[in-house]
C-alpha cells in the first residue's frame, strides 16, 4: 500500500509542482504546529484562552509582525513552540513570496518570448515579424480606425525571441512558432479571431508566397469564416491564394508599378493615395454598407456629406463604379467608396 | 517483494520498504517534515482538547454549577 502510494506521487508530480505543494504543506503544518503547541503549552498559564487566540499568535510571529498582545510564558512553549514558529515561519513565508514572485516573472517572460497561450475573441492576428518599424506602423494603422482601435492584436513569428518594447506598449502579444502548423495557430486561438494577416516574409522572399499559401490552407480550411488578407509577392501566385479562399489578396509590386508612372504624369499622386490609405493622418477612402433605407445614390451622396464625407462610388462584389449618377439605384450587395476623416456610421 | 515459489502470496519485505521509504524522504523532505509537524500537531490539538475539557470540569465543580445541558 505504501509503494502504490509513492509511486502514485512520484507519477502524478512533476518536481516543481511537487516541489511546491511540499512548501505550501510546510507552511500550513507549521502554522498547525505553532496553532495547536502554543495552546497545548500556555494554557496552564491561560486558562482564557482558545483556538482562535493560539491561531492569531501563530499568524503574528509567522509573519514577523509580533502585536504582543499573546505571548508564550512557559519554557516549553517558548523553547518548542516560539522559536520554531519565529525561525521556520519567517523563513518560509519568505521562500513561499519568492516563488509567487518568481512564478508572476517566468509567466511574464513566457509571454513576451511568445510561450503563452492566448484566450482571445475577435481579436487581429498577424503573421511574420519583418522589422520594428514596420510591424509597429501595422499596429497603429490598425490602432487608427474604429473598428480595429480596441481589438486585441496577436503576433505569430517563428524567428523572433522576443516582443520589442514599442510593440508590448501597444497591448500588442506574441506567439512564437510557425503559422503554418496548427499547434501555432492554436496557440495564438485563430478560430475565434475576426482579421488574419499574412504579412509577407521580407527575410525570405522567394519562399514567401509558397509559405503564406500553407497558412492561408490551414486557416480557411480549420477557420473559413475568418477574414483572411495576404501580401502576396508575385503577382503569378494572386490565383493560388484566391484558390485558397482567401478573402482578399493584395499584391504591392503591381500597384508600385501603376504609381511610378501616376506620380510621373500627376506629380502628388503618391502621396495622396498615401495618405488616403493610411489612418494615422489625414482623410481616408472608406468602404461601408449604405443603411438599407437608402435606395438611390443620390440619397446617399446626402447620407454621407451630412457625416462630412463624400461618397466617391459604389462597389459591387468585385467591380468598382466611381462618380455614380444621383438617380442610380443602390442594390443589397453594393458597399459605398467614401473619403472622410472617419469611419462613418452604417 | 519477493515472490516464493509455487502459488504463496508475495511476502512483505521491510528491508526494501524502509529503504524505499528513506529514500522517498531524502527527496521530499518537505513533505516528511511537513508530516511529521502534522502528526505532533494532532497531538497537541488532543491533548490541549482534553486538558482544556479537564480545566472546564475543574472549574465546574469548584463553582458548583451545573454543567450546560445536564438538570
Amino acid at each position: 500500500m505504501i509503494q502504490i502510494l509513492m509511486q502514485f506521487f512520484q507519477r502524478v508530480h512533476s518536481h516543481q509542482i511537487r516541489k511546491k505543494l511540499g512548501v505550501v504543506l510546510f507552511f500550513v503544518a507549521i502554522f498547525a504546529y505553532a496553532t495547536t503547541g502554543f495552546m497545548y503549552f500556555e494554557l496552564d498559564a491561560n486558562p482564557e484562552l482558545n483556538w482562535s487566540d493560539a491561531a492569531w499568535w501563530a499568524v503574528v510571529t509567522m509573519t514577523t509582525v509580533g502585536y504582543g498582545d499573546y505571548f508564550p510564558t512557559t519554557d516549553m512553549g517558548r523553547l518548542l513552540v516560539g522559536l520554531p514558529t519565529m525561525l521556520l515561519g519567517v523563513s518560509m513565508l519568505g521562500y513561499m513570496l519568492s516563488l509567487l514572485a518568481s512564478a508572476i516573472l517566468e509567466s511574464k517572460l513566457k509571454e513576451q518570448r511568445g510561450g503563452a497561450t492566448m484566450n482571445l475573441d475577435r481579436h487581429v492576428i498577424i503573421c511574420h515579424y519583418n522589422s520594428e518599424d514596420s510591424t509597429l506602423q501595422l499596429v497603429l494603422e490598425l490602432r487608427g480606425d474604429a473598428m480595429t482601435a480596441n481589438s486585441p492584436i496577436v503576433l505569430i513569428d517563428d524567428k523572433l525571441e522576443e516582443l520589442p518594447e514599442s510593440l508590448r506598449l501597444q497591448q500588442v502579444s506574441f506567439v512564437r512558432g510557425n503559422p503554418a502548423r496548427e499547434a501555432t495557430l492554436e496557440q495564438a486561438s485563430f478560430r475565434t479571431c475576426r482579421h488574419f494577416l499574412l504579412q509577407a516574409d521580407e527575410h525570405d522572399l522567394e519562399n514567401s508566397d509558397a509559405r503564406n499559401l500553407t497558412v492561408a490552407l490551414t486557416v480557411e480550411r480549420l477557420a473559413p469564416e475568418v477574414v483572411t488578407v495576404v501580401h502576396c509577392v508575385n503577382p503569378d501566385n494572386t490565383q493560388f491564394f484566391e484558390r485558397a479562399g482567401v478573402d482578399s489578396v493584395i499584391c504591392p509590386s503591381t500597384l508600385s508599378n501603376q504609381m511610378m508612372v501616376q506620380e510621373l504624369q500627376d506629380p502628388g499622386m503618391h502621396s495622396i493615395l498615401a495618405e488616403l490609405t493610411s489612418n494615422t493622418h489625414g482623410k481616408q477612402f472608406y468602404v461601408v454598407k449604405p443603411p438599407s433605407e437608402l435606395r438611390t445614390v443620390g440619397d446617399l451622396r446626402e447620407y454621407y456629406h451630412r457625416q462630412g464625407a463624400v461618397l466617391m462610388g459604389i462597389r459591387g462584389a468585385t467591380e468598382n463604379e466611381f462618380l455614380p449618377d444621383d438617380a442610380r439605384e443602390l442594390s443589397d450587395a453594393e458597399s459605398a467608396i467614401v473619403v472622410g476623416s472617419g469611419r462613418p456610421d452604417t | 517483494m519477493s515472490t516464493p515459489a509455487g502459488n504463496q502470496r508475495p511476502q512483505f519485505n521491510w528491508v526494501r520498504t524502509s529503504a524505499a521509504c528513506l529514500r522517498y524522504a531524502q527527496r521530499n523532505t518537505l513533505v516528511v517534515a511537513s508530516i511529521v509537524l502534522l502528526a505532533i500537531s494532532a497531538v497537541f490539538y488532543v491533548k490541549a482538547e482534553a486538558h482544556r475539557a479537564a480545566l472546564n470540569r475543574a472549574e465546574t465543580n469548584q463553582t458548583g454549577d451545573t454543567p450546560e445541558g445536564s438538570e
